[in-house]
């Protein structure tokens, strides 16, 4: 929040590239941009089959990373079966991608949700192709390459995060990617932590339905808006502690090492940031 | 008994309607001193309507990314070297986590504007795909893989397992599809439209009625 106010971190890319809203200006009556609004709908659907066909090989070597889903198949075997899925969705994805953007430039040069997006989508094709690549083909094992990777992959991400989260409205997307890492656990975890993570994230989401549909339920007073953020930080330490457990391997951790396990996060979790920057492109 | 069975088909289709109607305006507009129902206060939330959406289409990540490695192994595509009963035990839990939360997000999304839903082609398409979805389980389930035993282990699998595979892919692509255009109002009722789409629409009984192309307006008992 003190970011935000004091303006360190710039709210979209009209204030990182102010010399190009001449060409964005432009692209409003560019007759390929204008003629690509009348395919939108169409482009929209191959840019998430991207993300779709992609997230097959990024949660499934994920998942294995982290010791579960496929356990069979080694995490080499199971990245070799799957990579074909990354870059068809990569290429898929981020060409779709191009031309949505090149028929609504100007909402996405002044939107913040986009500059996060773009940030996330940077982390996860680092964290894709530099970490989790050569980790699953070294079958977990985190190697220099694969460190300095991850330490650059985590260093976008992290600003994206920081991005995402001090702007208001758009930082409602955080929640997706709780929710992702809740997901994730709950995969990763077994037994008493994994009934703990759900019964938590139940008693908070029923706690939060109680106080805003019964207790302050005008969604424009303070308290309401003070009661959501509530929620949303005490789901969001809960979340990342169990995660943090997880990953540190004092909870539900089995044939995989604390490096890896933070790579499949990781990786997982920025793709979910690029979806969810999609959706609150149109919000925000 | 034609004339009969028509009739009975036009009042449960009055019916439907009457139902989604009130849904969609009626239901909770006593309880708001504005006189706005459920649907309306929960398409225009605040935050609400948009995590419900964000988190529907995040799921299909988690739900088409575990499909589409299923029908690749039913297909001889992808891990070839372990049997199909592996994948299916392994990703299975994954792809039913992510339809449950799918379903229960989707309901909700529906109950913001289920009157106009329910009089738009996308979304039927939608729901007849799902269905032809559901019954492609259901005939894998408890036909083809009776006799999973011959060919689990097999690098390749029989024609009937690799069709229902096809079936699969081709029905959640199109389903996926089918979503996204539910948001365009390309066969919205009441806006010109060809006769076949009106009909399968039943635009005549929606609120905005049936208009063909090139003509004004006409009314439910008129078209």
């Amino acid at each position: 929040m003190i970011l935000a106010q004091t303006k360190i971190l710039p709210d979209s890319f009209q204030q990182i590239l102010p010399g190009a809203s001449a060409w964005v200006d432009s692209m409003a009556v560019d007759p390929l941009a204008v003629s690509l609004q009348s395919w939108f709908a169409q482009i929209e659907v191959i840019h998430f089959m991207g993300l779709f066909a992609l997230a097959s090989c990024v949660i499934m070597t994920s998942l294995r990373l982290i010791g579960v889903g496929l356990v069979e198949a080694s995490p080499s075997s199971i990245y070799r079966s799957t990579r074909i899925w990354l870059h068809i969705g990569v290429i898929a994805a981020v060409g779709s991608g191009l031309f949505l953007g090149l028929s609504n430039a100007s909402k996405l040069y002044n939107s913040s949700a986009f500059l996060w997006k773009m940030t996330g989508m940077v982390a996860a094709i680092l964290f894709s192709y530099l970490v989790m690549a050569p980790v699953a083909k070294a079958d977990g094992e985190v190697r220099g390459g694969a460190k300095i990777g991850l330490f650059i992959a985590l260093a976008v991400w992290l600003l994206g995060i920081i991005l995402m989260i001090v702007k208001p409205i758009a930082n409602v997307g955080a929640f997706h990617v709780l929710y992702g890492g809740a997901l994730v656990a709950i995969a990763a975890l077994s037994g008493r932590s994994r009934w703990i993570l759900i019964g938590g994230l139940a008693a908070m989401i029923i706690a939060l339905q109680i106080a805003t549909h019964m207790i302050w339920t005008d969604p424009f007073t303070e308290i309401y808006m003070t009661v959501n953020k509530v929620f949303m930080w005490g789901a969001g330490l809960f979340i990342a502690a169990v995660v943090t457990l997880n990953i540190l391997g004092k909870i539900g951790a089995k044939d995989s090492n604390s490096l890896a396990r933070l790579v499949a996060y990781a990786t997982i979790l920025s793709w979910v940031m690029v979806g969810a920057g999609g959706r609150w492109i149109g919000l925000s | 008994m034609i004339l009969t069975l028509s009739k009975f088909k036009g009042e449960v289709a009055k019916l439907l309607h009457d139902f989604f109607d009130w849904l969609q305006n009626g239901w909770g507009a006593a309880e708001f001193g504005d006189g706005t129902s459920f649907s309306t206060r929960l398409e225009g939330s605040l935050n609400f309507w948009g995590l419900l959406e964000g988190t529907h289409l995040l799921t299909l990540m988690l739900f088409f990314g575990t499909i589409l490695l299923v029908d690749l192994r039913l297909l001889g595509l992808s891990f070839r070297q372990l049997p199909v009963s592996t994948v299916h035990r392994r990703l299975l839990p994954l792809t039913i986590t992510a339809m449950i939360i799918m379903l229960v997000t989707g309901v909700i999304l529906f109950l913001a504007k289920p009157e106009v839903y329910w009089h738009n082609l996308m979304f039927r398409t939608k729901m007849v795909l799902l269905i032809v979805a559901m019954i492609n389980i259901g005939v894998f389930h408890y036909v083809i893989e009776k006799s999973s035993a011959e060919w689990d282990t097999a690098p390749k699998t029989p024609p009937k397992a690799k069709i229902s595979a096809i079936i699969s892919l081709t029905s959640w692509i199109l389903i996926m599809a089918c979503g996204r255009f539910i948001a365009y109002n390309w066969f919205e009722c009441g806006k010109g439209q060809p006769d076949w789409v009106n009909a399968a629409q039943q635009c005549d009984i929606s609120n905005k009625g049936a208009v063909r192309i090139g003509d004004d307006a006409i009314s439910g008992e008129s078209f």
